[in-house]
């Protein structure tokens, strides 16, 4: 990630916005960002990458961990803005049936 | 397979460090339109080195900053076409090649995707012992496709 994920309050949740390549380098520190707002058990959380061009497996794995604690706690967890190759690996991994992706935060805040 | 090192046109060392991870795509994302791939192609090679580097640094050397990993690559010009073929070797001692399966996807759970992607993108996926020392030599082959009509 080229920063800190930019976090803002939504009416009934958060919007978490990440920006840079997400790589093995930097997944942990996004899992310790995510987790943190995991723990305030928002009702929705979005993730918002349309500043993320590339995205591994690493990173895959922290939205999936994101996905199935809202799950658990009957809360939801929408992503939104999917660069290409970012949506390709959705794909590849069969993922994009799995989470609500969303073309703009606006539409995903109607998640 | 014999390996002969003169047949690869690009060699390259990286130290098993995550944050170099990014030199390596660049490195691939350069070569792959070179060796005849689309970008779209080229892509989801620049992912499934990645994913086999991450394997490396995180399951075979355990996140230990100051190990190497080889990669070597040259085009590929034979009956199945234009391709690229990547080959890297590391030097872990502690897997071996039955250890490295990849896992269902039926069921969701956050890891083990990385040797899944790399079996979906490329291929010809090879692993094996290193004959000469310890470590797992991975070959990887991807053929460019015309896209279909």
């Amino acid at each position: 990630m080229s920063q800190t994920p930019q976090i803002s309050g939504l009416p009934n949740g958060v919007l978490v916005a990440i920006s840079g390549d997400i790589d093995y380098s930097c997944s942990s520190q996004l899992r310790t960002v995510i987790r943190d707002e995991l723990d305030k058990k928002p009702q929705l959380m979005i993730i918002d990458l349309a500043g993320v061009p590339y995205m591994d497996s690493s990173g895959v794995a922290v939205l999936v961990e994101a996905l199935q604690a809202q799950t658990k706690g009957k809360r939801k967890l929408a992503v939104c803005n999917l660069q290409e190759k970012v949506r390709g690996i959705f794909e590849i991994a069969r993922l994009d049936m799995v989470f609500k992706i969303y073309n703009s935060v606006d539409e995903a805040k109607e998640a | 397979m014999i390996f002969d090192a003169s047949e690869y046109h690009v060699q390259l060392r990286v130290i098993s460090q995550p944050q170099y991870l990014c030199v390596i795509r660049s490195a691939i994302n350069v070569i792959g339109g070179k060796c005849g791939l689309s970008s779209t192609e080229t892509d989801h090679v620049v992912l499934a080195v990645d994913e086999a580097l991450t394997n490396v640094i995180r399951h075979g050397y355990n996140d230990a900053p100051d190990k190497s990993i080889d990669i070597s690559i040259r085009p590929l010009n034979e009956a199945a076409g234009q391709g690229i073929e990547i080959v890297l070797d590391d030097e872990c001692e502690n897997v071996q090649v039955d250890q490295i399966q990849k896992r269902d996807l039926s069921e969701l759970r956050p890891g083990g995707l990385g040797i899944h992607i790399l079996y979906r993108i490329m291929d010809d996926v090879q692993y094996d012992q290193r004959p000469d020392m310890p470590g797992i030599r991975l070959t990887m082959r991807k053929f460019h496709k015309e896209p279909a009509d």
